[in-house]
């Protein structure tokens, strides 16, 4: 934190101390003086221009020359840079902000002075004198601009270095270089005591390179001497074994100019490298060779004294002293030194030896020494020789690799400016494209809520976001063309760098094959690795162009999808005008989509693929691999019960085929149709599923999202054809199907079916492929008009064939009617067979549905009731007969209502089953207890059971009894039932009366009406209780069968404990008649009355000209589906209603049938609470009389009176006597009313 | 100030273009409240037994309605940018909230009537010393008849707050209990017989559940008496009093045919037997 503030503080401090340093520059830079401030007169101007204008200028001009003669010395090394440029004494050289400062200055004075020099000048009275001023003016400029052009290239080199190097000053520096050889000194001492330690040979290595460059950039800040008070100082060491050559302040120009080398280029580039060539080839090298030849002509060693033992000594002296000195060998003078001196304490070790013999070893000594430095004087000569050679090309190599390393870093420098430059560019495109894709997206959204609304909620129209999504695409379009054009740029830039970095690297290679020794290789290694950085930069550079030019590209095509997508979901709402506007540049549309078609496919299969391949990687990304599992878990899931189900269809479509089965008796041929419904179970597991994946796929991935999508089309199809086979089948075949065709039908509509499947899914297909992938509207409109055709002509085509195979079908029909007549003829040309046989399929349809209509009618099946509606409509009632009608003779009503009590008889029932069984199982044991007998009243329950009663099996007496009156209590019970059962029952108490009737021979006892032994009153269930334990006593030895309403059976078991109903083992429902049994009971009612049943009446002609005759029998088979609805499947209510529907016909013995109100399905309305309560009591017991209606509602003996007066008033009552009775055909709407008002609430 | 600015602000919000598109939304919604609540209203009673059902839509869709009429006829009528929606949201938001809050505290309320449900239209409920049938449950209040056929109105916040029991939950039947004390020296088994089928026989008895009667002794002030507790269901609860009266009155007339008497009876034949008794001694 105190870092940053320092930093801030710093940075705030450097800003007003820049701001000074301009305001003192201004005026040290000042513009020329300008026009401004002369008189009018042009004698008066000119004279002051003289006298005070003209001075100024020459004495600038004379600055201007003296600072560009004292930049030139100061790079030829004759001044020291406060002596060139001594404004610049006392700045900070080393800090980049005081750098640019300066460079800022220098640009503000060369503006400030061209202003002056376009200005226009005054009238001095004539052009000679214009055209003095004029130059004076331009010389002053001119060479001012000179001058500062040299102290801008020093500023400039110093600023390009120090950024090479941000925040090496030279304070920091030299710290670090002390740093680095205090490192360097550790390091170095490690490798000396273990030589193999291969992370101490590492870091010393590394060091040495850190050195290098560290000390590269403190030698030129040294050099520079820009650092104050540095320029007093002597040349360090280092330095002096490159300065011993030349005078110093050639070598501080050699120096200074190769500063600057590197950041110049051009002609003064190459004038630099030509006169540091030459200098050090004239002055480094002779020094070099003069070095030498001092060395080797250092003075000869002396013998020695010992004589025998120096002789060997001397001769080992001898040989290293002949032995040839290497170039590289810096120490031959060190040893000839040694030498000399070793010889020197030889010889005055030998002093006091003999001097003859002294004077010759020493003779011969010298003789040999002579040779042997006569030999290495020759050594010497041949190497020298070399080294010249050596120095030559090793300071052309430098200087080659100088010029090419600028090279690089001038191509890098370019390839960085031009990569931010255009980053930026795509960044301020990218942001405005964003803004104008929000804005038009806004509009569309806007514009498809306000068309979703019924009211406007919004003045944005979908014109105008129509024609502002168009505006946009155009915009889009453009930018993208411009983007292709910098992308075939960059990439042909991109060839052209790869080629020279190529060309570059071959002359790296060249010329690090060039021996050198000393500095001169460190320095190569140095720059060789600038300029590796700088080829590097250049590559990387040119190669984040060409992507930052391709992600450009590929937003700008992204946003052009956005936008198109955005105009295709609004394309439904706009108005024609827009469509219009649309076809009239779909021309333009299309030349468009061809230019960017290929690279729009190429974004796509660039995204995908870089999908693809980045995929692994959120592997090693936690967040990724984290946010992977959550969506994938779901998508594993779907993924994993897609394979399960589907892996189960067989068994899924078998289960489905037993539900259908079990539900629907007598479809066990279902179960053929496996293999279809399994292939339907498969296709639907595939769309219902595939739809759930698609789109998370495509979020996740959206190739595998398309390949989804094209398998979910592959999987429609399959479930069209499937469906077709499971639901259509041929004649002949055995298995059950909703549609029957003939074999050619069913040839050429399976063949349709898969050829109108195989259209629509080219169809789709095409379009997501030209639409989604390609992007191309204008393609997809050229192609969907063609697939369009190709539609309508197959469709045209196949009706073309549909046509005499429909007409053969309608052909069948009944030809009364106009249509089908008319449909059945040919058409008189070819070309309107396909709109005949459009016509006629229609048709053919509708009467097919209003046929399965009718029969589902008929069956009850599925929609039955909703189809029973049908059904009534389908049949004339009595508001359509405007004649009025006969009723039937009264014979007839008379004969039909005394029939009635004996019609069992003709009807077949299946109820006698339970009750044989019940009767055989009692004749085992004697024990079955009571059977019971339930129905409505009207259903026959007695009639049938003194019908089955004689046929039971043991030929047993058989005794019939009715409850005729209410058992109060017990003795009730007892003395009503020893009655029946005649005889000399005891009637004193219970106990003896069952003993009684154990002793009695085996009897069938059938009591009637149950419901009438009880009143629903507080006390009223005494006698009942007694009776049922009575009967359940005697069931032990008689078999008993008794008949109950079912309503009364139905409250008595819901008393629970009040009523033991439990002595009731066996309870038989009367089941309710369908419409054949109502139609055979009919019949057998009205043919032994001579009358014959006319439902001719009741025909309505079909629209879809059906045979007469099966209309007549749909007729018949609607009116008793009617009557069985209309009286609950009551065949004594129902008979009762069929005199309501029958009058006199026209024909002799005959009547005809019509469709009364009381078959309608209605309730009753306007019934008061104490009516419902009425008639629920009514309902539930069949019979009561006034008294007892007041004591089992329990309202008052007025309240009673009035209630039955007003129900028997609208018929819903008869008084049969003193009871009150629900009439028999309206037992039916009473008890849905009844029901419906919830009134009748304990039933089942 | 920045009152009557805030004022014209609001003016100049309105679309005066759409007023008698607003007011034909207001007349239009009012007639379909009108045609919604008779035609359900109708349909209960033609179908009893979804009588409690449809009332309970008719409460559900009048309150949508109420809200759907309420929006349609605010963004129709005002043209509020959103950013003056949020300025004014600041002042009459607040100003609003302050002067109706008792109000919006009790449409949030009528909200989570709805959703939660501690019972519904139809439901006879006790609430604050008042037992009736709720007959509406509204944006901001609750109706109810009470037994004298008092309509009770409390807001919807209150329910919040305060216990509330009701007798059918929703259901069109309910529970009726009803005691009755006979004489500790009664014949008890009889008289709950009686009771069990005066219940059975009634009228109005919903015998899909079961009928239940509790014998228990208990002091009544300073009398000792069996109770005879009676726990039935009445078929539809507008008949709870009704049923309640019908099985009393058929009780009372059974016990006294059947001589078991009620505890005043008994306890009076005791003391003019404990009277009598010197006398008879």
């Amino acid at each position: 934190m105190t870092r940053r503030i320092d930093s801030v503080l710093i940075a705030v401090v450097a800003r007003w101390f820049l701001c000074a340093c301009l305001a003192v520059l201004s005026v040290a830079y000042a513009a020329p003086p300008g026009w401004d401030g002369l008189p009018a007169d042009a004698d008066a101007a000119w004279g002051l221009w003289e006298q005070h204008h003209a001075p100024l200028l020459r004495a600038r001009v004379e600055s201007a020359t003296q600072r560009s003669l004292d930049a030139d010395r100061y790079f030829a090394g004759d001044v020291s840079l406060s002596g060139a440029f001594p404004h610049l004494a006392d700045a900070r050289l080393d800090d980049p902000l005081v750098l640019s400062a300066r460079l800022v200055a220098l640009d503000d004075a060369m503006v400030a002075g061209e202003a002056g020099r376009i200005s226009t000048a005054p009238d001095f009275g004539s052009n000679d004198r214009v055209a003095q001023a004029i130059a004076l003016v331009a010389q002053a400029l001119t060479l001012e601009a000179a001058a500062t052009t040299s102290e801008r290239r020093l500023l400039l080199s110093l600023r390009a270095r120090l950024t090479r190097f941000p925040g090496e000053t030279y304070e920091q520096t030299q710290a670090h270089l002390a740093d680095i050889d205090a490192s360097l000194g550790v390091a170095r001492g490690l490798l000396s005591e273990d030589a193999e330690n291969i992370q101490a040979a590492r870091a010393v290595a590394a060091l040495d390179t850190e050195r290098a460059t560290a000390m590269a950039l403190f030698t030129d800040l040294r050099r520079l001497a820009t650092v104050p008070g540095f320029e007093a100082r002597e040349p360090t060491a280092d330095f002096v074994s490159l300065a011993s050559g030349g005078s110093a302040a050639q070598r501080r120009a050699d120096q200074r100019l190769g500063l600057l080398r590197v950041h110049v280029s051009g002609e003064l580039a190459e004038r630099i490298d030509a006169v540091r060539l030459t200098w050090r080839r004239d002055n480094v090298l002779p020094e070099l060779q003069g070095q030498l030849e001092q060395k080797l002509s250092a003075e000869a060693p002396a013998p020695t004294a010992e004589l025998e033992a120096l002789i060997a000594q001397l001769a080992v002296l001898e040989q290293r002293m002949a032995a040839p000195p290497s170039v590289a060998d810096s120490s031959l003078s060190t040893d000839s030194t040694a030498v000399q001196e070793q010889i020197d304490s030889v010889r005055s070790e030998l002093a006091d030896i003999d001097h003859a013999q002294l004077t010759s070893a020493i003779g011969s000594l010298e003789d040999r020494l002579d040779r042997a430095s006569s030999q290495a004087q020759d050594a010497r000569d041949s190497s020298d020789a070399a080294l010249e050679e050596a120095l030559v090309a090793a300071s052309e190599s430098q200087a080659a690799l100088l010029r090419h390393v600028a090279e690089a870093n001038n191509r890098a420098a370019r390839s960085l400016d031009r990569l931010s430059n255009l980053e930026q560019a795509v960044q301020r495109e990218h942001a405005g494209r964003e803004a104008r894709g929000v804005e038009v997206r806004s509009k569309i959204d806007e514009s498809i809520e306000e068309a979703r609304s019924f009211m406007s909620m919004s003045d944005v129209g979908p014109d105008d976001a129509y024609a502002a999504a168009r505006t946009e695409i155009r915009t889009l379009r453009h930018e993208a063309f411009r983007l292709l054009g910098l992308r075939a740029t960059a990439v042909r830039e991109t060839a052209a760098m790869l080629e020279a970095v190529e060309e570059d690297r071959r002359v790296m290679a060249e010329l690090s094959r060039i021996p050198m020794v000393g500095q001169d290789v460190a320095a190569r290694e140095m720059a060789m690795s600038r300029w590796r950085a700088a080829l590097k930069d250049e590559v990387e550079a040119s190669e984040a162009a060409k992507v930052a030019v391709n992600d450009a590209q590929a937003a700008t095509l992204v946003a052009l999808r956005i936008i198109k997508e955005g105009k295709r979901s609004i394309k439904g709402l706009v108005s024609p005008d827009q469509r219009k506007i649309d076809g009239q540049k779909l021309s333009l549309d299309l030349r468009w989509e061809k230019t960017l078609v290929w690279p729009a496919f190429l974004a796509v299969v660039n995204d995908q693929f870089r999908a693809v391949v980045e995929a692994p990687l959120m592997l090693f990304h936690p967040a990724a691999m984290w946010a992977f599992l959550q969506s994938g878990f779901w998508l594993f899931v779907f993924l994993l019960g897609w394979w399960f189900i589907r892996a189960r269809s067989g068994p899924i479509g078998i289960w489905l085929i037993s539900r259908v089965a079990e539900r629907r008796e007598g479809r066990g041929g279902l179960f053929t149709l496996q293999p279809e419904v399994r292939r339907t179970v498969r296709a639907v597991l595939d769309l219902a599923i595939g739809w759930l994946l698609q789109e998370p796929l495509v979020g996740f991935l959206p190739i595998l999202g398309f390949a989804v999508w094209v398998y979910l089309q592959v999987a429609l199809y399959r479930l069209a054809v499937a469906l077709f086979d499971l639901f259509i089948e041929p004649y002949g075949a055995v298995r059950p199907s909703v549609l029957t065709l003939g074999v050619k039908a069913y040839k050429l509509a399976r063949h349709s079916l898969r050829w109108v499947a195989m259209w629509l899914i080219i169809r789709d297909f095409v379009r997501e492929i030209l639409q989604g992938v390609l992007d191309a509207d204008g393609l997809d409109t050229i192609a969907r008009w063609g697939i369009d055709g190709v539609g309508i002509a197959g469709g045209l085509y196949l009706l073309h064939r549909w046509a005499p195979v429909l007409r053969g079908e309608i052909q069948g029909f009944h030809q009364e009617s106009r249509w089908v007549r008319f449909l059945s003829k040919p058409p008189r040309l070819a070309v309107l067979n396909a709109p005949w046989a459009v016509i006629t399929g229609a048709y053919l349809g509708t009467a097919w549905l209003w046929d399965r209509t009718q029969e589902l009618a008929r069956e009850r099946e599925g929609f039955g009731r909703l189809l029973a509606a049908v059904t009534r409509y389908r049949l004339p009632t009595e508001e359509n007969h405007t004649q009025a009608v006969l009723p039937p003779p009264a014979t007839v009503l008379t004969a039909l209502r005394d029939r009635a009590r004996h019609y069992s008889e003709w009807v077949d029932r299946n109820e006698d089953v339970a009750l044989r069984r019940v009767f055989a199982s009692w004749q085992t044991d004697h024990s079955s207890g009571v059977t019971l007998l339930t129905g409505d009243p009207g259903e026959g329950k007695d009639a049938y059971l003194r019908q089955i009663i004689p046929t039971l099996p043991g030929n047993i007496q058989a005794l019939y009894c009715s409850v005729d009156r209410r058992l109060d209590d017990e003795d009730a019970a007892v003395g009503w039932l020893a009655g029946v059962l005649g005889g000399d029952a005891p009637t004193h108490s219970t106990e003896a009366f069952v003993q009684w009737l154990e002793l009695q021979e085996p009897r069938i006892v059938v009591m009637s009406d149950l419901q009438g032994a009880f009143l629903r009153t507080v006390g009223g269930f005494q006698g009942l209780r007694a009776l049922l334990y009575l009967l359940n006593a005697a069931s032990n030895r008689h078999f008993v069968v008794a008949t109950c309403h079912t309503k009364a059976f139905q409250y008595l078991k819901r008393l629970g404990s009040l009523v033991n109903i439990e002595v009731v083992r066996e309870v038989v429902s009367m089941a309710p008649y369908g419409e054949k049994d109502m139609q055979s009971l009919v019949t057998a009612m009205v043919e032994p009355l001579g009358y014959a049943l006319r439902f001719e009446t009741l025909v309505r002609n079909s629209p879809f000209g059906v045979d007469p005759a099966i209309e007549l029998r749909r007729a018949v088979g609607r009116f008793y589906l009617l009557l069985a609805d209309a009286s609950d499947g009551n065949p004594g209510v129902a008979l009762r209603l069929l005199t309501q529907c029958l009058s006199q016909a026209s024909q002799p013995m005959s009547l005809d049938v019509r469709i009364a109100p009381c078959l309608g399905a209605g309730t009753l309305d306007a019934l008061s609470d104490d009516e419902m309560f009425m008639l629920v009591a009514l309902r539930m017991q069949g019979g009561l009389d006034e008294p007892e209606l007041v004591r089992v509602t329990n309202m008052s003996a007025n309240v009673v009176r009035n209630v039955v007066r007003n129900l028997l008033n609208r018929k819903l009552l008869f008084k049969d006597g003193s009871t009150m009775v629900v009439a028999l055909d309206q037992l039916p709407v009473v008890t849905r009313t009844l029901r419906r008002r919830h009134f009748l609430h304990f039933v089942d | 100030m920045t009152e009557e600015l805030d004022v014209q602000q609001i003016i100049q919000f309105v679309r005066w273009d759409q007023v008698p598109t607003a007011f034909f939304l207001v007349v239009l919604g009012w007639i379909g409240f009108v045609v919604l609540g008779r035609t359900l209203d109708n349909l209960g009673e033609r179908f009893t037994d979804r009588r409690l059902v449809l009332k309970k839509t008719k409460a559900l869709l009048r309150f949508v309605l109420y809200l759907a009429l309420a929006i349609l006829v605010a963004t129709s009528l005002l043209d509020i940018p959103t950013q003056a929606m949020f300025a004014l949201a600041g002042t009459i938001g607040l100003a609003v909230g302050f002067a109706f809050k008792d109000l919006l505290a009790s449409l949030m309320a009528g909200v989570i009537l709805l959703v939660d449900e501690p019972f519904q239209v139809g439901d006879r409920i006790s609430f604050g010393g008042n037992y009736g049938e709720v007959t509406e449950i509204g944006l901001r209040s609750v109706r109810l008849v009470t037994l004298d056929d008092n309509l009770v109105t409390i807001p919807n916040s209150q329910f919040l707050t305060d216990s509330v029991a009701s007798a059918n939950a929703g259901a069109l039947d309910c529970m009726v209990v009803v005691p009755f004390y006979i004489g500790a020296a009664e014949k008890f088994s009889v008289a709950r017989r009686i009771v069990a089928e005066a219940a059975a026989t009634s009228r109005y008895v919903y015998l899909q559940k079961p009928i239940v009667t509790l014998v228990s002794d208990e002091f009544m002030g300073e009398r000792f008496v069996t109770v005879i507790r009676l726990k039935a269901y009445v078929f539809d609860a507008r008949y709870e009093k009704a049923f309640a009266s019908d099985v009393t009155e058929r009780v009372k007339r059974a016990l006294a045919e059947a001589h078991i008497r009620t505890p005043d009876r008994q306890y009076r034949d005791l003391d003019l037997n404990h009277r009598e008794t010197p006398r008879d001694a």
